[in-house]
Protein backbone atom coordinates (compact mmCIF):
# COMPACT_ATOMS: atom_id res chain seq x y z
CA UNK A 1 0.00 0.00 0.00
CA UNK A 2 2.57 2.59 1.18
CA UNK A 3 4.66 1.30 -2.36
CA UNK A 4 1.39 2.18 -4.48
CA UNK A 5 1.12 5.43 -2.60
CA UNK A 6 4.90 6.31 -3.35
CA UNK A 7 4.08 5.70 -6.98
CA UNK A 8 1.29 8.05 -7.24
CA UNK A 9 3.33 10.36 -5.51
CA UNK A 10 5.90 10.21 -7.67
CA UNK A 11 4.23 10.86 -10.47
CA UNK A 12 1.87 13.39 -8.52
CA UNK A 13 4.05 16.63 -10.27
CA UNK A 14 3.41 15.11 -13.73
CA UNK A 15 -0.13 14.77 -13.28
CA UNK A 16 -0.01 18.56 -12.46
CA UNK A 17 1.60 19.69 -15.27
CA UNK A 18 -0.67 17.55 -18.05
CA UNK A 19 -3.72 19.36 -15.76
CA UNK A 20 -2.00 22.81 -16.48
CA UNK A 21 -1.05 22.61 -19.54
CA UNK A 22 -4.27 21.07 -20.61
CA UNK A 23 -6.63 23.61 -18.91
CA UNK A 24 -4.92 26.38 -19.91
CA UNK A 25 -4.50 25.56 -23.91
CA UNK A 26 -8.80 25.02 -23.22
CA UNK A 27 -8.74 28.77 -21.72
CA UNK A 28 -6.37 30.06 -24.16
CA UNK A 29 -8.79 28.63 -26.85
CA UNK A 30 -12.36 29.41 -25.07
CA UNK A 31 -12.21 33.24 -23.65
CA UNK A 32 -8.32 34.18 -22.84
CA UNK A 33 -7.80 36.18 -25.85
CA UNK A 34 -10.32 38.81 -24.55
CA UNK A 35 -8.40 41.70 -25.58
CA UNK A 36 -6.00 40.99 -28.44
CA UNK A 37 -7.49 38.11 -30.76
CA UNK A 38 -10.48 40.40 -32.02
CA UNK A 39 -13.01 39.24 -29.56
CA UNK A 40 -16.37 41.34 -29.85
CA UNK A 41 -16.59 43.80 -26.92
CA UNK A 42 -20.21 43.73 -25.55
CA UNK A 43 -21.36 47.62 -25.59
CA UNK A 44 -24.38 48.46 -26.10
CA UNK A 45 -25.64 51.77 -25.94
CA UNK A 46 -29.08 52.20 -23.90
CA UNK A 47 -31.73 54.52 -22.67
CA UNK A 48 -33.49 52.66 -20.05
CA UNK A 49 -36.18 54.86 -19.82
CA UNK A 50 -35.27 58.04 -22.25
CA UNK A 51 -35.86 60.74 -23.87
CA UNK A 52 -33.06 61.34 -25.49
CA UNK A 53 -34.49 59.59 -28.88
CA UNK A 54 -35.69 62.57 -30.67
CA UNK A 55 -38.94 62.46 -32.49
CA UNK A 56 -39.10 65.32 -35.52
CA UNK A 57 -41.48 66.74 -37.54
CA UNK A 58 -43.17 69.76 -39.52
CA UNK A 59 -40.28 71.57 -40.32
CA UNK A 60 -39.20 71.08 -43.70
CA UNK A 61 -42.15 70.69 -46.14
CA UNK A 62 -42.76 70.25 -50.18
CA UNK A 63 -45.60 71.73 -49.49
CA UNK A 64 -48.45 73.51 -47.15
CA UNK A 65 -49.78 72.74 -45.09
CA UNK A 66 -48.58 69.63 -43.57
CA UNK A 67 -50.44 66.57 -43.61
CA UNK A 68 -49.21 66.08 -40.46
CA UNK A 69 -49.35 68.44 -37.33
CA UNK A 70 -47.54 66.87 -34.65
CA UNK A 71 -45.17 64.67 -32.89
CA UNK A 72 -43.02 63.50 -29.80
CA UNK A 73 -43.59 61.85 -26.31
CA UNK A 74 -40.69 59.53 -27.26
CA UNK A 75 -39.78 56.93 -24.65
CA UNK A 76 -37.11 54.37 -25.73
CA UNK A 77 -36.66 51.69 -23.71
CA UNK A 78 -33.75 49.73 -23.75
CA UNK A 79 -33.62 46.13 -21.68
CA UNK A 80 -30.15 45.16 -22.31
CA UNK A 81 -30.52 41.66 -20.74
CA UNK A 82 -33.71 41.25 -23.12
CA UNK A 83 -34.90 40.07 -26.38
CA UNK A 84 -36.60 43.31 -26.96
CA UNK A 85 -36.61 47.18 -26.76
CA UNK A 86 -39.47 48.84 -27.08
CA UNK A 87 -40.28 52.42 -28.22
CA UNK A 88 -43.11 54.68 -28.12
CA UNK A 89 -43.85 58.00 -29.63
CA UNK A 90 -47.42 59.60 -30.74
CA UNK A 91 -48.32 61.41 -33.67
CA UNK A 92 -51.07 64.07 -34.35
CA UNK A 93 -52.21 63.72 -37.74
CA UNK A 94 -54.38 66.48 -40.04
CA UNK A 95 -57.90 65.61 -40.85
CA UNK A 96 -58.93 68.67 -42.48
CA UNK A 97 -56.80 69.22 -45.48
CA UNK A 98 -53.90 67.31 -47.20
CA UNK A 99 -54.41 64.46 -45.17
CA UNK A 100 -51.93 61.88 -44.98
CA UNK A 101 -52.50 58.52 -46.78
CA UNK A 102 -49.77 56.59 -45.22
CA UNK A 103 -46.84 57.55 -43.11
CA UNK A 104 -43.21 55.97 -43.02
CA UNK A 105 -41.64 55.75 -40.13
CA UNK A 106 -37.78 55.41 -39.96
CA UNK A 107 -35.01 54.97 -37.28
CA UNK A 108 -32.18 55.87 -37.45
CA UNK A 109 -28.38 56.13 -35.96
CA UNK A 110 -26.92 58.73 -37.43
CA UNK A 111 -27.70 62.49 -38.34
CA UNK A 112 -25.53 64.52 -40.44
CA UNK A 113 -27.72 67.75 -40.67
CA UNK A 114 -25.99 70.84 -42.08
CA UNK A 115 -29.45 72.79 -43.58
CA UNK A 116 -31.03 70.59 -45.40
CA UNK A 117 -30.80 67.40 -43.40
CA UNK A 118 -30.24 64.35 -44.61
CA UNK A 119 -30.31 60.29 -43.11
CA UNK A 120 -27.81 58.33 -42.76
CA UNK A 121 -28.06 54.38 -41.91
CA UNK A 122 -31.51 53.50 -41.62
CA UNK A 123 -32.33 51.03 -39.13
CA UNK A 124 -36.12 50.26 -39.95
CA UNK A 125 -38.44 51.65 -42.25
CA UNK A 126 -42.17 50.66 -42.23
CA UNK A 127 -45.24 52.25 -43.35
CA UNK A 128 -48.49 53.20 -41.60
CA UNK A 129 -50.90 53.47 -43.98
CA UNK A 130 -54.41 55.11 -43.46
CA UNK A 131 -57.27 55.56 -45.88
CA UNK A 132 -59.90 57.85 -45.05
CA UNK A 133 -61.48 55.68 -42.11
CA UNK A 134 -59.04 52.91 -41.63
CA UNK A 135 -55.83 53.19 -40.25
CA UNK A 136 -53.52 50.12 -40.38
CA UNK A 137 -49.52 48.66 -40.21
CA UNK A 138 -48.40 47.24 -43.20
CA UNK A 139 -46.12 45.36 -44.36
CA UNK A 140 -47.17 44.48 -47.89
CA UNK A 141 -49.92 44.88 -49.81
CA UNK A 142 -51.83 41.22 -48.88
CA UNK A 143 -51.12 42.17 -44.42
CA UNK A 144 -52.40 44.95 -43.04
CA UNK A 145 -53.63 45.50 -39.51
CA UNK A 146 -57.33 47.70 -39.16
CA UNK A 147 -58.00 49.82 -36.48
CA UNK A 148 -61.85 51.27 -36.84
CA UNK A 149 -62.57 54.74 -36.84
CA UNK A 150 -62.57 57.66 -39.24
CA UNK A 151 -59.76 60.37 -39.35
CA UNK A 152 -59.84 62.56 -36.62
CA UNK A 153 -57.76 65.40 -35.03
CA UNK A 154 -56.40 63.56 -32.54
CA UNK A 155 -53.30 61.67 -30.82
CA UNK A 156 -51.84 58.39 -32.34
CA UNK A 157 -49.99 56.52 -30.18
CA UNK A 158 -47.66 53.25 -31.72
CA UNK A 159 -45.70 51.70 -30.53
CA UNK A 160 -42.27 50.02 -31.91
CA UNK A 161 -40.64 46.66 -30.74
CA UNK A 162 -37.19 45.11 -31.59
CA UNK A 163 -36.94 41.51 -31.97
CA UNK A 164 -33.08 42.14 -31.07
CA UNK A 165 -32.50 38.14 -31.50
CA UNK A 166 -34.61 37.21 -34.83
CA UNK A 167 -33.81 40.94 -36.19
CA UNK A 168 -37.68 41.68 -36.68
CA UNK A 169 -39.28 44.97 -36.05
CA UNK A 170 -42.91 44.54 -34.52
CA UNK A 171 -45.46 47.39 -34.45
CA UNK A 172 -48.88 48.33 -32.74
CA UNK A 173 -50.75 51.61 -33.27
CA UNK A 174 -52.77 52.87 -30.83
CA UNK A 175 -55.80 55.33 -30.62
CA UNK A 176 -57.12 56.66 -27.25
CA UNK A 177 -55.80 53.35 -25.86
CA UNK A 178 -57.22 50.61 -28.06
CA UNK A 179 -54.55 48.21 -29.08
CA UNK A 180 -54.81 47.29 -32.66
CA UNK A 181 -52.42 44.00 -32.11
CA UNK A 182 -49.46 42.95 -33.94
CA UNK A 183 -48.10 42.77 -36.84
CA UNK A 184 -44.54 41.45 -37.68
CA UNK A 185 -42.84 43.66 -40.33
CA UNK A 186 -39.65 42.00 -41.32
CA UNK A 187 -36.57 44.94 -41.45
CA UNK A 188 -33.26 45.17 -41.14
CA UNK A 189 -31.48 46.51 -38.30
CA UNK A 190 -27.85 46.95 -38.06
CA UNK A 191 -27.72 46.54 -34.51
CA UNK A 192 -26.48 50.39 -33.72
CA UNK A 193 -28.09 52.54 -31.07
CA UNK A 194 -30.83 54.41 -32.12
CA UNK A 195 -30.65 58.33 -32.73
CA UNK A 196 -33.91 59.47 -33.65
CA UNK A 197 -37.46 58.31 -35.27
CA UNK A 198 -38.68 60.05 -38.11
CA UNK A 199 -42.24 60.51 -39.79
CA UNK A 200 -42.91 61.02 -42.77
CA UNK A 201 -46.19 61.83 -43.93
CA UNK A 202 -47.60 60.85 -47.47
CA UNK A 203 -50.40 62.07 -49.81
CA UNK A 204 -51.16 60.84 -52.90
CA UNK A 205 -53.68 60.67 -56.25
CA UNK A 206 -53.86 57.93 -57.78
CA UNK A 207 -50.83 55.47 -58.20
CA UNK A 208 -48.46 58.09 -57.46
CA UNK A 209 -46.44 58.97 -53.87
CA UNK A 210 -44.78 61.58 -52.84
CA UNK A 211 -43.30 63.07 -49.72
CA UNK A 212 -44.82 65.76 -48.13
CA UNK A 213 -43.96 66.73 -44.46
CA UNK A 214 -40.70 66.49 -41.83
CA UNK A 215 -37.78 66.20 -41.85
CA UNK A 216 -35.20 67.09 -39.24
CA UNK A 217 -36.21 70.05 -37.07
CA UNK A 218 -32.67 71.98 -37.48
CA UNK A 219 -33.30 74.75 -35.25
CA UNK A 220 -33.89 72.52 -32.43
CA UNK A 221 -30.07 70.82 -32.95
CA UNK A 222 -28.60 74.21 -33.40
CA UNK A 223 -25.65 74.92 -30.76
CA UNK A 224 -26.18 71.35 -29.51
CA UNK A 225 -24.44 68.19 -29.31
CA UNK A 226 -26.41 65.81 -31.68
CA UNK A 227 -25.00 63.14 -29.85
CA UNK A 228 -22.29 61.33 -27.79
CA UNK A 229 -22.00 57.72 -28.13
CA UNK A 230 -19.34 54.60 -27.94
CA UNK A 231 -19.30 54.21 -31.40
CA UNK A 232 -20.39 50.49 -31.18
CA UNK A 233 -20.54 49.81 -34.81
CA UNK A 234 -16.92 50.38 -35.20
CA UNK A 235 -16.12 48.27 -32.00
CA UNK A 236 -14.27 45.57 -33.11
CA UNK A 237 -11.71 44.83 -30.29
CA UNK A 238 -11.56 46.66 -26.97
CA UNK A 239 -8.42 48.39 -28.51
CA UNK A 240 -10.55 50.04 -31.14
CA UNK A 241 -13.37 51.18 -28.56
CA UNK A 242 -13.27 55.25 -29.05
CA UNK A 243 -16.40 57.79 -28.48
CA UNK A 244 -17.45 59.70 -31.12
CA UNK A 245 -20.42 62.98 -30.81
CA UNK A 246 -21.52 65.48 -33.59
CA UNK A 247 -21.49 69.43 -32.95
CA UNK A 248 -23.66 71.32 -34.85
CA UNK A 249 -22.77 75.06 -34.96
CA UNK A 250 -25.62 77.57 -35.28
CA UNK A 251 -25.59 81.48 -36.98
CA UNK A 252 -26.11 83.12 -33.20
CA UNK A 253 -23.82 86.29 -32.91
CA UNK A 254 -23.10 84.90 -29.50
CA UNK A 255 -21.43 82.07 -30.67
CA UNK A 256 -18.29 84.68 -32.31
CA UNK A 257 -18.06 86.42 -28.91
CA UNK A 258 -16.12 83.40 -27.11
CA UNK A 259 -12.70 82.44 -27.85
CA UNK A 260 -12.36 79.01 -27.46
CA UNK A 261 -14.67 75.98 -27.38
CA UNK A 262 -14.32 73.27 -24.67
CA UNK A 263 -15.74 70.02 -24.47
CA UNK A 264 -15.43 68.33 -21.69
CA UNK A 265 -16.30 64.49 -20.80
CA UNK A 266 -17.58 62.31 -18.16
CA UNK A 267 -18.38 59.12 -17.24
CA UNK A 268 -19.81 57.72 -14.34
CA UNK A 269 -19.95 54.16 -13.35
CA UNK A 270 -22.88 52.46 -11.66
CA UNK A 271 -23.36 48.85 -10.32
CA UNK A 272 -26.58 49.32 -8.46
CA UNK A 273 -27.87 52.58 -8.98
CA UNK A 274 -25.33 54.67 -6.97
CA UNK A 275 -22.69 56.33 -8.62
CA UNK A 276 -19.31 54.14 -7.47
CA UNK A 277 -16.91 55.82 -10.07
CA UNK A 278 -16.22 58.78 -11.50
CA UNK A 279 -13.78 59.85 -14.86
CA UNK A 280 -12.71 62.88 -16.48
CA UNK A 281 -12.84 60.98 -19.58
CA UNK A 282 -11.49 64.41 -21.51
CA UNK A 283 -11.58 67.83 -21.34
CA UNK A 284 -10.47 69.22 -25.21
CA UNK A 285 -10.23 72.99 -26.44
CA UNK A 286 -10.86 74.52 -29.60
CA UNK A 287 -9.79 77.98 -30.80
CA UNK A 288 -13.62 79.10 -31.70
CA UNK A 289 -11.79 80.39 -34.96
CA UNK A 290 -11.74 76.76 -36.51
CA UNK A 291 -15.36 76.40 -36.50
CA UNK A 292 -17.72 77.54 -39.60
CA UNK A 293 -21.38 78.79 -38.57
CA UNK A 294 -24.04 76.05 -39.94
CA UNK A 295 -21.78 73.66 -40.01
CA UNK A 296 -21.90 70.29 -38.32
CA UNK A 297 -18.64 68.82 -36.80
CA UNK A 298 -17.73 65.09 -35.99
CA UNK A 299 -15.12 64.53 -33.38
CA UNK A 300 -13.72 61.65 -32.18
CA UNK A 301 -11.90 60.71 -28.89
CA UNK A 302 -10.10 57.58 -28.47
CA UNK A 303 -8.20 57.31 -24.60
CA UNK A 304 -7.26 53.92 -23.58
CA UNK A 305 -7.27 55.55 -20.18
CA UNK A 306 -11.49 54.88 -20.42
CA UNK A 307 -11.87 51.86 -21.66
CA UNK A 308 -15.02 50.22 -20.00
CA UNK A 309 -13.95 47.11 -18.29
CA UNK A 310 -16.14 46.52 -15.60
CA UNK A 311 -19.84 45.40 -16.05
CA UNK A 312 -22.66 47.62 -15.20
CA UNK A 313 -24.34 50.77 -16.30
CA UNK A 314 -22.13 53.67 -17.53
CA UNK A 315 -23.47 57.29 -17.74
CA UNK A 316 -21.78 59.15 -20.43
CA UNK A 317 -21.79 63.38 -19.64
CA UNK A 318 -20.69 65.72 -22.25
CA UNK A 319 -21.14 69.63 -21.57
CA UNK A 320 -19.89 71.99 -24.12
CA UNK A 321 -18.36 75.45 -22.70
CA UNK A 322 -17.60 78.82 -24.17
CA UNK A 323 -14.54 80.24 -22.47
CA UNK A 324 -14.17 84.16 -22.67
CA UNK A 325 -10.55 85.35 -22.96
CA UNK A 326 -10.98 86.38 -19.28
CA UNK A 327 -11.12 82.87 -19.09
CA UNK A 328 -14.69 82.45 -17.51
CA UNK A 329 -16.77 80.24 -19.14
CA UNK A 330 -20.65 79.78 -20.34
CA UNK A 331 -22.35 76.03 -20.83
CA UNK A 332 -23.84 76.21 -23.98
CA UNK A 333 -25.20 72.45 -24.41
CA UNK A 334 -25.08 69.47 -22.77
CA UNK A 335 -25.95 65.70 -23.15
CA UNK A 336 -26.00 62.32 -21.52
CA UNK A 337 -26.06 59.13 -22.65
CA UNK A 338 -25.95 55.61 -20.75
CA UNK A 339 -24.82 52.72 -21.82
CA UNK A 340 -24.20 49.53 -20.27
CA UNK A 341 -21.89 46.47 -20.62
CA UNK A 342 -23.30 42.57 -19.30
CA UNK A 343 -21.92 39.44 -18.45
CA UNK A 344 -25.00 37.75 -20.34
CA UNK A 345 -23.51 38.36 -23.60
CA UNK A 346 -21.19 36.15 -24.85
CA UNK A 347 -17.73 36.92 -25.91
CA UNK A 348 -16.06 39.82 -23.25
CA UNK A 349 -14.24 39.15 -20.20
CA UNK A 350 -14.77 41.97 -18.30
CA UNK A 351 -12.03 40.54 -15.45
CA UNK A 352 -9.50 40.42 -18.14
CA UNK A 353 -5.89 39.64 -16.89
CA UNK A 354 -3.67 42.35 -16.90
CA UNK A 355 -4.83 44.91 -19.26
CA UNK A 356 -4.29 48.46 -19.70
CA UNK A 357 -0.93 48.12 -17.83
CA UNK A 358 0.75 50.54 -19.78
CA UNK A 359 -1.77 53.36 -21.56
CA UNK A 360 0.17 56.08 -19.28
CA UNK A 361 3.26 55.45 -20.94
CA UNK A 362 5.00 57.06 -23.97
CA UNK A 363 4.24 53.57 -26.11
CA UNK A 364 4.08 54.90 -29.69
CA UNK A 365 4.35 52.63 -32.13
CA UNK A 366 7.24 54.27 -34.07
CA UNK A 367 9.73 52.93 -33.68
CA UNK A 368 8.05 49.60 -33.45
CA UNK A 369 9.18 47.74 -29.99
CA UNK A 370 11.60 45.49 -32.56
CA UNK A 371 13.62 48.00 -33.70
CA UNK A 372 15.25 48.89 -30.23
CA UNK A 373 18.52 50.45 -32.60
CA UNK A 374 15.91 53.55 -33.50
CA UNK A 375 14.78 53.47 -29.07
CA UNK A 376 15.20 57.18 -27.90
CA UNK A 377 15.70 56.83 -23.34
CA UNK A 378 12.15 57.47 -23.02
CA UNK A 379 10.98 54.54 -25.37
CA UNK A 380 13.30 52.32 -23.50
CA UNK A 381 12.48 53.27 -19.91
CA UNK A 382 8.38 52.94 -20.92
CA UNK A 383 9.17 49.70 -22.60
CA UNK A 384 11.28 48.32 -19.46
CA UNK A 385 8.33 49.94 -17.06
CA UNK A 386 5.78 48.16 -19.16
CA UNK A 387 7.54 44.70 -18.93
CA UNK A 388 8.04 44.73 -15.42
CA UNK A 389 4.41 45.70 -14.87
CA UNK A 390 3.16 42.92 -17.28
CA UNK A 391 5.31 40.76 -15.63
CA UNK A 392 4.88 41.13 -11.95
CA UNK A 393 0.72 41.20 -13.07
CA UNK A 394 0.90 38.03 -14.93
CA UNK A 395 3.13 36.15 -12.18
CA UNK A 396 1.06 37.34 -9.03
CA UNK A 397 -2.44 38.08 -10.44
CA UNK A 398 -4.49 34.96 -11.11
CA UNK A 399 -6.34 34.74 -14.15
CA UNK A 400 -10.29 34.75 -13.62
CA UNK A 401 -10.32 31.24 -15.34
CA UNK A 402 -8.09 29.27 -12.59
CA UNK A 403 -10.39 31.24 -9.45
CA UNK A 404 -13.11 29.74 -11.51
CA UNK A 405 -11.85 26.58 -12.09
CA UNK A 406 -10.83 25.88 -8.81
CA UNK A 407 -14.13 27.19 -7.55
CA UNK A 408 -16.03 24.65 -9.36
CA UNK A 409 -13.81 21.68 -8.75
CA UNK A 410 -13.85 22.45 -4.97
CA UNK A 411 -17.72 22.70 -4.92
CA UNK A 412 -17.71 19.61 -6.27
CA UNK A 413 -14.97 18.10 -4.30
CA UNK A 414 -17.74 19.14 -1.21
CA UNK A 415 -19.69 16.92 -2.73
CA UNK A 416 -18.10 13.29 -2.36
CA UNK A 417 -17.67 10.89 0.57
CA UNK A 418 -16.50 11.29 3.41
CA UNK A 419 -16.14 15.26 3.11
CA UNK A 420 -19.85 15.71 2.82
CA UNK A 421 -20.77 14.49 5.89
CA UNK A 422 -19.29 18.06 7.15
CA UNK A 423 -20.30 20.14 4.43
CA UNK A 424 -23.48 18.98 3.64
CA UNK A 425 -24.41 19.82 7.45
CA UNK A 426 -22.85 23.36 6.91
CA UNK A 427 -24.25 24.22 4.33
CA UNK A 428 -27.78 23.24 5.21
CA UNK A 429 -27.22 25.02 8.73
CA UNK A 430 -26.03 28.17 6.68
CA UNK A 431 -28.32 28.01 4.42
CA UNK A 432 -31.23 27.88 7.08
CA UNK A 433 -29.47 30.86 9.03
CA UNK A 434 -29.82 32.70 5.59
CA UNK A 435 -33.46 31.81 5.30
CA UNK A 436 -34.96 31.96 8.58
CA UNK A 437 -36.56 35.01 9.84
CA UNK A 438 -35.93 36.75 12.99
CA UNK A 439 -38.45 37.59 14.92
CA UNK A 440 -38.98 40.43 17.94
CA UNK A 441 -42.39 40.31 19.20
CA UNK A 442 -43.69 36.88 20.02
CA UNK A 443 -44.70 35.91 23.09
CA UNK A 444 -44.12 33.06 25.46
CA UNK A 445 -46.73 31.90 27.38
CA UNK A 446 -47.64 28.98 29.71
CA UNK A 447 -51.01 26.81 29.65
CA UNK A 448 -53.47 27.25 31.82
CA UNK A 449 -56.86 25.42 32.32
CA UNK A 450 -59.05 27.79 34.27
CA UNK A 451 -62.06 27.19 36.68
CA UNK A 452 -64.54 26.84 34.04
CA UNK A 453 -62.19 24.35 32.36
CA UNK A 454 -61.29 26.58 29.39
CA UNK A 455 -57.76 26.12 28.04
CA UNK A 456 -55.73 29.30 27.87
CA UNK A 457 -52.42 30.47 26.77
CA UNK A 458 -50.86 33.46 29.89
CA UNK A 459 -48.43 35.65 28.16
CA UNK A 460 -45.57 35.08 30.67
CA UNK A 461 -42.15 36.59 28.31
CA UNK A 462 -42.13 39.23 25.56
CA UNK A 463 -39.75 41.64 23.88
CA UNK A 464 -40.95 44.09 26.21
CA UNK A 465 -40.80 42.21 29.27
CA UNK A 466 -36.69 42.79 30.38
CA UNK A 467 -37.16 46.61 29.26
CA UNK A 468 -40.02 46.90 31.69
CA UNK A 469 -38.10 44.91 34.32
CA UNK A 470 -34.73 46.69 33.90
CA UNK A 471 -35.21 49.76 31.41
CA UNK A 472 -34.44 49.58 28.13
CA UNK A 473 -31.41 51.11 28.48
CA UNK A 474 -30.24 48.44 30.41
CA UNK A 475 -32.23 45.83 28.48
CA UNK A 476 -29.98 46.72 25.53
CA UNK A 477 -27.12 46.16 27.28
CA UNK A 478 -27.88 42.92 28.64
CA UNK A 479 -28.88 41.65 25.14
CA UNK A 480 -25.57 43.27 23.39
CA UNK A 481 -23.57 41.17 26.72
CA UNK A 482 -25.26 38.03 25.79
CA UNK A 483 -24.26 38.62 22.30
CA UNK A 484 -20.62 39.28 23.13
CA UNK A 485 -20.61 35.77 25.52
CA UNK A 486 -21.38 33.55 22.43
CA UNK A 487 -18.35 35.34 20.62
CA UNK A 488 -16.46 34.64 23.36
CA UNK A 489 -17.47 30.89 23.55
CA UNK A 490 -17.20 30.77 20.02
CA UNK A 491 -13.05 32.07 20.17
CA UNK A 492 -12.58 29.40 22.89
CA UNK A 493 -13.82 26.55 20.74
CA UNK A 494 -11.61 27.47 18.05
CA UNK A 495 -8.76 28.12 20.32
CA UNK A 496 -10.16 24.73 21.80
CA UNK A 497 -9.26 22.87 18.35
CA UNK A 498 -6.42 24.35 17.71
CA UNK A 499 -5.21 23.45 20.89
CA UNK B 1 1.34 32.71 -13.11
CA UNK B 2 2.67 31.50 -9.75
CA UNK B 3 -0.71 32.26 -8.40
CA UNK B 4 -2.42 30.32 -10.94
CA UNK B 5 0.51 27.63 -10.84
CA UNK B 6 -1.03 27.12 -7.03
CA UNK B 7 -4.00 27.32 -7.40
CA UNK B 8 -4.06 24.45 -10.36
CA UNK B 9 -1.92 22.35 -7.86
CA UNK B 10 -5.02 22.70 -5.80
CA UNK B 11 -7.46 21.89 -8.43
CA UNK B 12 -5.79 18.86 -9.45
CA UNK B 13 -5.62 17.29 -5.60
CA UNK B 14 -9.60 18.13 -5.22
CA UNK B 15 -10.25 17.50 -8.94
CA UNK B 16 -8.88 13.94 -8.45
CA UNK B 17 -10.48 13.15 -5.08
CA UNK B 18 -13.81 14.42 -6.70
CA UNK B 19 -13.26 12.05 -8.87
CA UNK B 20 -12.41 8.95 -7.19
CA UNK B 21 -14.42 9.46 -4.45
CA UNK B 22 -18.02 8.50 -3.95
CA UNK B 23 -21.00 10.59 -4.24
CA UNK B 24 -22.51 9.50 -1.85
CA UNK B 25 -24.50 11.11 1.35
CA UNK B 26 -24.69 9.39 4.45
CA UNK B 27 -27.46 12.37 5.90
CA UNK B 28 -31.07 10.83 5.07
CA UNK B 29 -32.68 13.93 3.79
CA UNK B 30 -34.79 13.75 7.65
CA UNK B 31 -32.06 14.94 9.10
CA UNK B 32 -30.88 17.65 6.80
CA UNK B 33 -34.55 19.03 6.86
CA UNK B 34 -34.88 18.76 10.69
CA UNK B 35 -32.00 21.00 11.07
CA UNK B 36 -33.94 23.82 9.02
CA UNK B 37 -36.81 23.27 11.03
CA UNK B 38 -34.99 23.84 13.85
CA UNK B 39 -33.15 26.24 13.01
CA UNK B 40 -36.39 28.21 12.11
CA UNK B 41 -37.68 27.36 15.72
CA UNK B 42 -34.23 29.12 17.18
CA UNK B 43 -35.03 31.97 15.12
CA UNK B 44 -38.61 32.35 17.02
CA UNK B 45 -36.62 33.54 20.73
CA UNK B 46 -34.38 35.96 19.12
CA UNK B 47 -36.70 38.41 21.16
CA UNK B 48 -35.33 36.89 24.10
CA UNK B 49 -32.16 35.86 23.34
CA UNK B 50 -29.67 37.34 19.82
CA UNK B 51 -29.76 34.60 17.71
CA UNK B 52 -28.85 36.67 14.89
CA UNK B 53 -25.42 37.40 16.79
CA UNK B 54 -25.73 33.05 17.67
CA UNK B 55 -26.08 32.11 14.09
CA UNK B 56 -23.43 34.64 13.60
CA UNK B 57 -21.13 32.59 15.84
CA UNK B 58 -22.15 29.23 14.11
CA UNK B 59 -21.28 30.17 10.73
CA UNK B 60 -17.94 31.54 11.99
CA UNK B 61 -16.93 28.28 13.66
CA UNK B 62 -18.02 26.48 10.40
CA UNK B 63 -16.05 28.48 8.70
CA UNK B 64 -13.18 27.69 10.45
CA UNK B 65 -13.60 24.39 10.76
CA UNK B 66 -14.09 24.05 6.42
CA UNK B 67 -10.54 26.39 6.35
CA UNK B 68 -9.05 24.37 9.23
CA UNK B 69 -9.76 20.71 8.48
CA UNK B 70 -9.14 21.39 4.62
CA UNK B 71 -6.04 22.92 5.28
CA UNK B 72 -4.56 19.59 7.44
CA UNK B 73 -5.69 17.65 4.70
CA UNK B 74 -3.74 19.05 1.91
CA UNK B 75 -0.80 19.45 4.40
CA UNK B 76 -1.01 15.81 5.26
CA UNK B 77 -1.33 15.17 1.21
CA UNK B 78 1.88 17.01 0.68
CA UNK B 79 3.16 15.35 3.85
CA UNK B 80 2.82 12.14 1.77
CA UNK B 81 4.30 13.53 -1.77
CA UNK B 82 7.62 14.04 1.41
CA UNK B 83 7.50 10.43 1.60
CA UNK B 84 6.89 11.28 5.38
CA UNK B 85 3.82 9.30 4.99
CA UNK B 86 0.10 10.62 6.11
CA UNK B 87 -0.38 11.95 9.49
CA UNK B 88 -3.32 13.46 9.92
Amino acid sequence: MENAFKKFFRFFPIFIIIFFIGNYTNAYFEDFDSYSDGDQINSKPYWELSNATELVSNTYSTSSPNSLRQAGNVEYYYNIDEEFDVIYFSFRNRHDTNVAKSYNVYGFDNVICSSPCYLIDNIFDFGLRQSDDLIYFSASSSEHLLLSGPVIDTWYYAKIEYDKTNNLVKGTLLNNGATSGWLPIKATLNGSPLQKIMILGNTYSGNYFYTDDLIINTTSLLDKISFINPAESSISTLSDFYWEYQLSISTSTYWTTYEWLNVDLLIFHTTSGEIDSTSTFSVLRYPMSDFVPLSTYDFIVDDPLSFPDRTGAYYAGINLLGVLESGASVSLATDLVIFGIATSTSGYNPSGWCSGLCVDLATSTSPEWWEFWDWSVDDLGATLLCAGRYTICYAVQPHSFSTAMFNDIYEDFKTVFPFNAFFEIASTTENAFASSTMSNDQTFGIPMINSEKHLSIIPVLSSSTLSSFIGTTNAGIFRTTIGYLFYAFTASLILLIIW
Amino acid sequence: MVTDVILTIFSTIFGALAFWLPHVSIWPASVLSSIEYLVSNLAIINFIIPMDVFFTCVELFLDFCVLYYSARLLISIFNAWKGAGIKI
